[in-house]
């Protein structure tokens, strides 16, 4: 049963010492009851109140990275069912399949162009996260060492755990693979691999209650970084299995679903319907999507599928800082000025355009926020404008040299005189519908 | 760069200033005062002066017509000299004194079984020296020590070297007798030694005051009770609108104005002056001289009290918002400029946040919140709203914006509570016509902040506006129009106002007065979700600030700014921060407390996610979006 800041922080010792680098040892249990922080920064607690709250006080998916290299894939740590309600914090990983039965150049084939493959969006690079070897009787150590010769991305290796013990010795040391699957029949012996390898542990079983009991034998064994493998396949297996084990962990706060969740859309085997599943399974709480096929026509759009549910809904929507053009404007249109707030950009650039007046739209880099607030926040001054105006080459663009700054800002014209000496500044309305007959009358 | 002759109508001689100088510098060059009540971001559009002749060049016109401009009117902050140049400055608005503030004194009880020498940390001893001869050749200073450990019991004192220059005389003029005043036992080292802060000659009568002062620096009104820290009685209690108001009207345009060059010397100055004007007040009224004052406690939000202290406040109004310095240590009044004793103590209580200041501090103490076994919600609404919620098990705290339109700004035909404010407003249902309650019971020249909550909870209990906020156009009635500023709502007629016009409540007003009190109940809500009470468990709702007092319970939670709660548990505390400083100032160990409940309260930073946002979207209602919050207007509705 989660406990409110209140219950929680009756069980700590009330004395702020600050020592958790909170204000307050409310403060801190707040924190604590929002899973955002673990009770371990509390160096005073009571074993007593340890017991009570550290079932409490566990993040309800459990949050762990797979690694190598450098590279991380994050999982766990999700608080809510839905993104709107706060947000997603561990973005899925893409992974691609490559089977033990394939030679090395055919793997070294497959592994490259995916390990190569980077795409800019909008400041986030997009890329691959991994790879997946399964065992399928060929030469599995090979299979994990072509891998390896091809990409440093972290690896999920998949077999039977004496095939999984060859590959494992080939990976690098320092690395922190995720191995499968195991089940009700090598649970056991898969539990001494992971602990020697100290690798995250997928658990595969075929019903709600299988697994559970399955994960709690795991927890018992000292496992901790489990990820639960539903075996159901298709659309509808996989939707139903996922949304009941989150719904579980975030609303029950039931421990043996506390996981994060891998798919394997690559099983249905058709390209085109894999990627549809991929689609689902990110958008339903899977954190390690497993993929057979690559291609950048077909991993673009998941990728901003994903970045898109993963973003911040809590942050300001941003418009891209630039000039831009409104009703085909000539050098002798007025530059106006606004924040990159996506609302406000939108606000100044229809009224404008609506009324059909010619101009340039300075969009500053303002970090997504509105004229007065980024004002308030030193976001929006003088100096930061002028530097834009720069930045954008502004003054290449037109003849006339009239910016205008909206009203609400007028303190900073005086500023910005002296940061654009050859500007002639003017001050305009405060408010964007008064823009139109402020632009006839005076630019 | 070219030099130009600026010849203001009210001053005694033209300067000479170069091109770009603001027409407001070069006023402060002439000694002309221009009042800039938005600290000068060309918001307000109050500081117009007339430029008679030559030309300035307006960077901006904001709130001036063009007539107003080809009459040669120019917002003195935007515009800049370019010519020689004749500019009429109009006769500045003078801000005129509340009714309330410096007249009705707030009732004082000084707290029961007060003891100087227990509570107080500034003592007057009389002591008795020695007199030296020539078998006894011990310094002065030695003896002083010695008298004071045999006669007071005070072991251990320390000095300064202007204590040391005038004690020669001192002891013999008082022919080896002399009064001494230490400050000892301080909260902050109840072990240090005493502290010599003055000394006397002979015995001064024990029945002459100790003076000691408890300062609140509001943001709008500054208010000082000098008090006898002898008896711990109150003897004088003065208050004034704080100067810096000239220079903005909220803390933001003073942080503003404070950043600009000489700004920050200048905010100081204007609350000092204030302050030392309040002290000479008190002064002349129980017949004391400021420096005979050894001790002032000071209470105010934390922009005010880095103003005061001159520590850059930028960081106050940036991004992640936070403050030099929560927790100021004492200080002598020399250092900081206060005009009492030089050597006297200057106490700044301690603040919780950028948003909430010592002057919340101080009122949870003077509340007694802190050590309430039941849950309370304090609030002091002014500009900023700061609210409290807790009990002696916990605290948390908030502040939101609730802007100033309760204090009449941003609406219409909004003004202070000043004479000619309406105060409380009737609609009858069936003609919806009102009736005004008027203070001075004078011709009405607009609405304050009690007026507004009143006439908001009339007008929608009647229909005239609807839940979300919108005036009803179909209301059969003349008092409903569309006018410059979409349709409003006449609350008296032309004729029948001190001005001569409609006096009107617009949409526009309306939504502004749904947006502040939508604020506030946000706040409530925000801090009740964040430690999972329900809002309407909690056992008393203190209200304190100057705002309160005449808000009328049932007209503020028909319009869902106060919680739905039975009206009994609702009180009014006044000014409590003045009354926190007041006990601070007379007891250590609740100054000691008060360090306690600021190290204690913990801070909710509302804009940090959505919780508030999402709060303050229901509450953007009448009363509210979800009405089980409020089944007492519910009820009302009915009828």
């Amino acid at each position: 049963m989660a406990l409110s800041g209140i219950q929680i922080y009756k069980l700590l010792p009330q004395t702020n010492c600050k020592d958790c680098d909170f204000p307050t040892c409310l403060a801190f249990a707040m924190k604590l009851a929002a899973k955002q922080v673990e009770l371990s920064l509390c160096p005073h607690v009571s074993d007593e109140a340890m017991e009570q709250l550290s079932e409490a006080a566990a993040p309800p998916v459990r949050p762990f990275v797979i690694s190598s290299n450098g590279h991380e894939v994050k999982a766990g740590n999700e608080v809510v069912m839905f993104r709107h309600e706060k947000t997603f914090y561990s973005h899925p990983g893409l992974f691609l399949r490559v089977y033990d039965t394939e030679s090395a150049d055919e793997i070294k084939a497959k592994v490259t162009p995916a390990d190569a493959y980077k795409v800019d969006y909008v400041g986030i690079d997009l890329e691959m996260s991994g790879f997946v070897i399964q065992a399928n009787g060929g030469d599995f150590a090979g299979a994990v060492k072509a891998v390896r010769e091809a990409s440093h991305r972290p690896v999920i290796l998949v077999g039977e755990p004496d095939t999984l013990k060859t590959g494992l010795a080939a990976l690098n040391d320092g690395e922190k693979p995720m191995i499968g699957q195991a089940n009700a029949d090598n649970w056991q012996a898969m539990a001494e691999l992971a602990k020697e390898y100290d690798a995250a542990l997928t658990v595969k079983a075929d019903t709600i209650d299988e697994m559970a009991d399955l994960t709690g034998k795991l927890i018992e064994a000292g496992i901790k970084d489990l990820v639960l493998s539903p075996s159901q396949r298709g659309f509808r297996g996989t939707l139903t299995a996922n949304t009941v084990a989150r719904r579980l962990a975030l609303k029950s706060n039931f421990r043996p679903l506390g996981y994060p969740i891998i798919s394997f859309p690559g099983d249905v085997g058709d390209p085109a319907t894999e990627v549809v599943l991929a689609a689902q399974a990110i958008g339903k709480y899977s954190g390690f999507i497993v993929l057979d096929h690559f291609a950048p026509e077909t991993v673009y759009p998941l990728l901003v599928l994903r970045e898109n549910i993963y973003t911040d809904p809590q942050k300001p929507i941003q418009v891209q800082p630039g000039v831009y053009e409104i009703n085909d404007p000539t050098p002798e249109s007025p530059v106006l000025i606004t924040t990159n707030f996506s609302i406000t950009y939108f606000s100044v650039a229809n009224e404008v355009e609506s009324a059909g007046l010619p101009a340039w739209l300075l969009v500053t880099e303002s970090e997504g926020m509105s004229v007065l607030t980024a004002w308030a926040a030193g976001k929006f001054d003088a100096e930061r404008i002028a530097k834009d105006v720069k930045r954008f080459e502004v003054g290449d663009k037109v003849s006339a040299k009239n910016i205008v700054l909206p009203g609400h800002t007028a303190v900073l014209s005086g500023e910005l005189e002296e940061e654009l000496p050859d500007w002639n500044v003017l001050v305009g309305p405060r408010e964007a519908v008064d823009l139109p007959a402020y632009m006839k009358q005076a630019v | 760069m070219a030099q130009h002759t600026v010849k203001f109508d009210i001053a005694e001689e033209p300067i000479q200033v170069p091109t770009g100088t603001l027409v407001t510098e070069a006023a402060a060059k002439s000694s002309v005062e221009i009042n800039q009540p938005c600290g000068g971001q060309g918001r307000c559009g109050r500081c117009a002066v007339k430029v008679t002749e030559g030309e300035v060049r307006r960077r901006s016109t904001l709130r001036l017509s063009s007539e107003d401009v080809a009459k040669g009117y120019a917002l003195a902050c935007q515009s800049v000299i370019e010519s020689d140049s004749d500019i009429e400055v109009p006769p500045q608005e003078k801000i005129e004194r509340r009714l309330t503030t410096d007249r009705t004194a707030a009732e004082v009880v000084v707290p029961e079984g007060y003891d100087p020498l227990q509570s107080q940390t500034i003592r007057r001893l009389h002591l008795t020296l020695t007199s030296p001869s020539m078998d006894d050749q011990t310094d002065d200073w030695s003896r002083l020590q010695t008298a004071a450990r045999k006669q007071a019991g005070v072991t251990d004192l320390k000095t300064s070297l202007e204590m040391l220059r005038k004690l020669g005389e001192v002891v013999r003029e008082g022919q080896w007798k002399v009064t001494a005043v230490l400050n000892a036992k301080t909260w902050d080292c109840p072990d240090c030694p005493a502290e010599l802060l003055d000394i006397h000659p002979g015995h001064i009568p024990a029945d002459t005051p100790l003076w000691g002062a408890a300062i609140d620096i509001g943001t709008t009104t500054v208010s000082l009770w000098l008090t006898d820290l002898l008896t711990g009685e109150v003897r004088a209690q003065v208050a004034e609108y704080n100067q810096q108001i000239s220079r903005g009207e909220d803390v933001i345009s003073r942080i503003i104005f404070a950043g600009k060059d000489g700004g920050d010397e200048k905010m100081r100055d204007m609350v000092m002056g204030t302050i030392n004007e309040l002290l000479e007040r008190a002064c002349k009224r129980t017949k004391a001289q400021p420096r005979e004052i050894i001790k002032a406690t000071v209470s105010g939000n934390s922009t005010m009290m880095h103003l005061l202290l001159r520590i850059p406040a930028s960081s106050i109004r940036l991004t992640p918002f936070v403050t030099v310095v929560n927790h100021i240590p004492s200080m002598s009044a020399k250092d900081v400029g206060l005009n009492i004793h030089p050597r006297g103590i200057v106490d700044c209580l301690p603040g919780v946040a950028s948003y909430v200041g010592a002057d919340i501090s101080a009122g949870v103490l003077a509340s007694g919140m802190d050590y309430s076994q039941e849950v309370i919600l304090f609030m002091d609404v002014g500009t900023n709203g700061e609210i409290v919620l807790g009990s002696s098990d916990w605290l948390v705290t908030c502040a939101c914006s609730a802007g100033p339109a309760f204090e009449g700004a941003g609406v219409l035909h909004g003004m202070r509570a000043t004479k000619g404010a309406i105060e409380e407003v009737w609609i009858n249902d069936d003609t919806f016509d009102p009736s005004l309650r008027v203070i001075g019971g004078v011709k009405p020249r607009g609405l304050c902040g009690s007026g507004l909550i009143s006439l908001l909870a009339e007008m929608f209990l009647t229909g005239v506006v609807d839940k979300g906020g919108s005036i009803n156009t179909k209301l059969a009635s003349p008092r409903v129009r569309e006018g410059d500023h979409g349709s409003e709502y006449v609350i008296a007629w032309a004729d029948e106002t001190k001005h001569g016009e409609d006096i009107v409540i617009t949409n526009v007003d309306v939504d502004n007065l749904l947006r502040a009190k939508a604020a506030i109940y946000a706040g409530f809500t925000v801090l009740a979700e964040s430690v999972g009470i329900p809002l309407e468990t909690v056992d008393q709702v203190l209200i304190g600030g100057s705002f309160g007092k005449y808000i009328n319970v049932e007209k503020a939670v028909e319009i869902g700014l106060l919680p739905d709660v039975d009206w009994d548990r609702f009180q009014f505390l006044g000014n409590t921060s003045v009354r926190g400083a007041y006990l601070a100032l007379i007891d250590h160990n609740l100054r000691r407390r008060i360090t306690e409940i600021a190290a204690r309260m913990t801070y909710i930073e509302l804009s940090a996610d959505n919780t508030f946002y999402d709060a303050f979207m229901s509450a953007l209602f009448l009363p509210h979006t979800d009405m089980n919050l409020f089944p007492s207007v519910a009820a009302a509705i009915e009828k």
